[in-house]
């Protein structure tokens, strides 16, 4: 009789354990299994998060290197940046190409072959002026991510896409690529490092992880 | 010391030493590393009657088993699965029986790989395991059994 119940026993273990922390017999709850294996699994709800995260971010970069745009560098012309040391101005490049180059007003400057820094505002006979993206007077309307959601890139201190659809998702390092008609289609702008409601609470917007640090810019590329 | 339980203790160290040392070899030439804590827990919660004797031999297994400087949620549930073992076969089973700790060993490597592996419990890797580990437990119990004969 005791071999019995311990073999009922023993047998209850065993398929309380296959409901409960398992999906092979039962589909449970996930609020149940989540509490389980937070307590008990070595891979963290947290840590899972972390790993769904860095799948999308793998997807945007997928996504990245399939839609975006490589401009070749014969396209291109290289330019110098000046320094306007000691002084910290972001909003404004001057570089060393200028209307003897046959650098034109609305020329996109880029960092490499798909990255985005700013537009020529003025050109000189040898020197050219650059908006960048710390630029307040700087609108572009770009796309986000896989979903391509429409935004408006507004520059200023500190940059950052408007007017974005409550109802799209748009996710923290999403990709931001150009869509304007005045540049090459999906430069890319930046990633999305942070998503809240604007003050009317009507639309989304979204604050910029720039790839580049405006500062430590020495060799820009120029296409048109 | 009673002989009674000079005998259990030198009976169970056998069963740990042995445990310690398939727990240093590559006994099997796929990536499978059987479960050596889990069976000597099974086998020790079989065959030792004294709750001091076994809570010895329990905190002797965990203290082999860590490696890191800090209690693994690893160790907890093997201490928890060995006591979880040795209440109920004291409450129910007064001889050990192989085909119960077979048994038990499937039920408990099971809630293992629960705790600790998620969802996919029933794969391969699994039966490959189980397999050695009832392999190791037959041994381990046969050395008890032997032990049981020189310490008597």
């Amino acid at each position: 009789m005791k071999y019995i119940q311990f073999i009922l026993i023993l047998i209850c273990l065993l398929v309380g354990t296959s409901v409960f922390a398992t999906s092979v017999f039962i589909k449970k709850p996930n609020f149940l299994l989540g509490s389980i294996q937070e307590v008990f699994s070595p891979v963290s709800l947290d840590d899972q998060r972390k790993l769904i995260q860095e799948n999308e971010d793998l997807k945007n970069q997928l996504y990245a290197g399939q839609h975006t745009i490589v401009i070749s560098p014969q396209e291109t012309i290289q330019a110098k940046v000046f320094s306007l040391y000691p002084f910290n101005t972001k909003n404004r490049l001057f570089i060393d190409k200028g209307d003897q180059n046959n650098i034109r007003v609305g020329d996109v400057v880029l960092l490499s072959p798909r990255v985005f820094v700013g537009q020529i505002q003025n050109v000189t006979k040898a020197a050219s002026e650059v908006s960048t993206v710390f630029d307040g007077g700087l609108n572009v309307p770009v796309r986000m991510g896989s979903e391509e959601v429409n935004g408006l890139l507004q520059g200023g201190v500190t940059p950052r896409i408007t007017l974005i659809d409550k109802a799209k998702k748009v996710h923290v390092g999403d990709l931001i690529v150009t869509a304007t008609k005045d540049m090459p289609y999906g430069l890319t702008v930046g990633a999305v490092r942070e998503v809240h409601e604007d003050t009317l609470g009507a639309f989304l917007e979204a604050t910029i992880e720039l790839p580049y640090s405006i500062n430590d810019l020495r060799t820009v590329f120029l296409a048109r | 010391m009673t002989p009674t339980l000079r005998n259990e203790l030198l009976r169970g160290c056998v069963v740990v030493a042995m445990m310690a040392i398939l727990s240093l070899t590559a006994i099997v030439p796929f990536p499978i590393k059987p479960n050596v804590y889990l069976v000597a827990l099974v086998v020790l919660a079989f065959v030792i009657d004294d709750l001091l004797v076994f809570l010895l031999f329990l905190l002797g297994v965990l203290a082999w088993l860590k490696y890191t400087p800090f209690v693994t949620m690893e160790l907890v549930a093997l201490g928890g699965m060995g006591m979880g073992i040795y209440t109920l076969r004291k409450m129910l089973i007064r001889e050990p029986h192989v085909l119960l700790m077979v048994g038990t060993l499937f039920v408990f490597q099971v809630i293992f790989w629960a705790l600790f592996f998620g969802r996919q419990i029933f794969v391969v890797p699994f039966f490959m395991e189980f397999f050695y580990n009832v392999l190791i437990l037959l041994v381990m119990y046969s050395v008890w059994v032997w032990a049981k004969r020189i310490f008597s």
